[in-house]
């Protein structure tokens, strides 16, 4: 009931709720114009899909060409089991280089590893390049989606932070001017960086090197100004070549944002001279899930965000309510895995409507693994009381087809002369924001008793 | 050692092996205007463009803009702080038409900042190497004898303040491409 909980806060201001959902069916749509113009659309995404599972599926393999093409390449690389370790090595490669600053651009990795609380307690300044980063981070805010980190805050929100963080002139919240302030501040901490950190969007076995792919170009900013580039990447995010990253660029930006691809897409194959790049290999958990049969497809995802922008839950109670990294309908399948106590109740908040897998690039059947977390979810005896009984009551009435007619006629007359107070109060949480229909007068099976005979 | 241990747990996890799909048949666009999807994608993506008939055009104008006061930073003049400078002039290896990206490479770079702290990035490229997909980009660019690479389509831009697009996030404020 957590997630429900803080919908529901987040639904008290109407207006509010409205403007959220329509900014992120705005993104829905330029997708879908984007996705018209590829006549190949549906073929991309077999591909796509197919690609990843042979991947995923000879992961051990790809991992181990990935790293001798990369040593080969001059990158150094490194394995960490965890988010504890992988965090510490970003520590001790900071340590080693005498730096007690990290300039670094957006990366779910990180906020999976909670790295800057992380580092901050060991004394290192950490400075989030990407706008919408920042200014989460100025909020001390945690991103309420993966591609538009601030999507739930108000420009006016935006112009105010800036004001105390920035010295910004007061009551000015154009974003025009606002983008221009945070380019001044942030030019200088890209022109002292000593030590950059990127995320990781594609890893390319047979060439040894990995994509990154920003539209502000704050990733390159930080990165060739340092001397030194960490990169985080999870296992997943290994491919075979550069044949299939062709396929995955044609889909992620136009998924993401409706953009045909992003304005930088940078290959890392070589560190420049008397530079060093470091690449850290993640696990935290993935490789457990990669052998969770009904589960292990949800780690082809490519982390576009185009299953939040079209989930009507999501649209409508916000990433934070989700109390995860990564909010929305993958995050759902995600996090069980992570902790299947804590997020009990994250494959419920959906509708099962299935549009999420309509919209995702690689065809993760996102729907079906939420029906199929709720099972898991119900034999791990984690499920609330309350919905087992519901359940448990639902499902005796669905399997007697006598009572279940002879209850429908009941209901149907007692609806209608039963006072609202009796029918809406605080038993029926499901009617807190929701009118039945007005009941019929006859069920499908009279109708067609009656009707069958007639020509 | 967690390398031994990753890779282990993911021998022992690993679902039975997919195929690899057979590669994606190259359709054949040859009737398509390239030139002028790929103008239309570029100015999409915030970029201007210029034509010229020669390459020799194309260095008359970088000539004109010295000319013209502008400090202009390339390969021939690589000297000075690239964030100062008027503008910084790289050669695009390859155009695509489907998104007007062009590919440059650290070779042709007068620094790997050079492309991302100027404030005016221009390309040049060569019509005849704008390609149609994404594919067939990648069919040219060899990634084994690349050190960086990049595609660029248009200037640096964001969204984040309330989707209100603003160009000049942190890198060039304006992106041209000079083709010929």
């Amino acid at each position: 009931m957590k997630h429900a909980r803080a919908a529901r806060e987040f639904l008290r201001n109407g207006p509010r709720t409205d403007w959220h959902d329509q900014a992120l069916w705005y993104v829905r749509q330029k997708r879908d114009l984007q996705k018209d113009g590829i006549p190949d659309w549906e073929d991309l995404r077999e591909q796509a899909s197919a690609i990843k599972e042979h991947t995923l599926s000879n992961l051990d393999q790809y991992l181990e060409e990935f790293e001798t093409n990369a040593l080969r390449n001059g990158i150094r690389v490194h394995w960490a089991l965890n988010a504890q370790e992988h965090n510490h090595m970003v520590l001790e490669i900071l340590q080693q280089a005498g730096v007690n600053r990290l300039v670094k651009s957006k990366s779910m990795l990180t906020e999976e590893c909670q790295m800057n609380p992380f580092l901050e307690k060991k004394g290192i300044e950490v400075i989030e390049s990407d706008l919408g980063e920042r200014i989460i981070q100025f909020a001390e805010q945690d991103p309420s989606h993966i591609v538009l980190p601030a999507i739930h805050m108000k420009k006016e929100e935006v112009g105010k932070l800036f004001e105390k963080k920035l010295g910004t002139k007061p009551g000015n919240h154009d974003p025009q001017y606002l983008t221009g302030a945070a380019r001044k501040h942030l030019r200088e901490h890209f022109l002292a960086a000593e030590v950059a950190m990127t995320g990781v969007n594609f890893a390319l076995a047979e060439s040894g090197g990995f994509v990154v792919c920003t539209n502000e170009g704050n990733a390159d900013m930080g990165i060739h100004h340092a001397s030194i580039h960490i990169a985080s990447m999870g296992i997943e995010k290994v491919i075979p070549g550069k044949e299939h990253l062709a396929v995955f660029l044609r889909l992620l930006a136009r998924s993401a944002t409706g953009q045909p691809v992003t304005t930088y897409t940078s290959h890392f194959q070589r560190p420049d001279r008397d530079k060093e790049i470091h690449l850290i290999i993640v696990d935290n958990g993935r490789s457990e899930h990669l052998g969770k049969d009904k589960f292990w497809r949800a780690l082809k995802c490519i982390r576009c965000g185009a299953c939040l922008n079209t989930c009507p839950v999501y649209r409508r109670s916000g990433g934070h309510s989700y109390g995860y990294t990564i909010p929305g309908p993958i995050g759902s399948i995600l996090t069980p895995r992570v902790d299947l106590k804590a997020f009990s109740d994250l494959p419920y908040a959906s509708s099962l409507c299935g549009s999420c897998s309509d919209v995702c690039p690689v065809k993760i059947e996102i729907h079906e693994q939420l029906y199929h977390w709720r099972q898991e979810v119900n034999e791990q005896g984690e499920l609330s009381r309350k919905k087992k009984l519901g359940i448990r009551f639902m499902g005796r009435l669905l399997a007697r087809p006598r009572l279940y007619q002879k209850s429908g006629k009941f209901a149907r007359k007692a609806l209608r002369i039963t006072p609202r107070f009796l029918v809406y109060n605080r038993l029926n949480p499901w009617g807190l924001s929701r009118d039945l229909p007005e009941p019929p007068r006859q069920s499908f099976q009279e109708w067609y008793r009656e009707n069958r005979n007639k020509s | 050692m967690s390398r031994a241990q990753i890779l282990n747990s993911i021998s022992k996890n690993k679902p039975a092996p997919v195929k690899l799909p057979a590669p994606r048949k190259i359709f054949d666009k040859a009737d398509e205007d390239l030139l002028q999807a790929f103008i239309d994608k570029a100015i999409d993506a915030g970029s201007e463009t210029e034509n010229f008939d020669s390459f020799e055009k194309v260095e008359a104008w970088v000539k004109q803009q010295r000319k013209n006061g502008k400090y202009v930073m390339d390969l021939s003049m690589p000297a000075g702080d690239p964030g100062m400078v008027d503008m910084v002039v790289i050669r695009g290896q390859l155009g695509v038409a489907e998104n007007g990206a062009v590919w440059i490479d650290d070779e042709d770079m007068p620094t790997r900042k050079s492309p991302f702290v100027t404030n005016h990035l221009v390309l040049t490229l060569e019509k005849v190497k704008i390609l149609p997909d994404m594919h067939e980009a990648y069919s040219k660019v060899d990634l084994d004898r690349t050190s960086f690479g990049v595609f660029i389509a248009g200037p640096s831009k964001t969204a984040d303040i309330e989707q209100s697009l603003v160009i000049g996030a942190h890198g060039p404020i304006k992106n041209t491409i000079l083709l010929y």
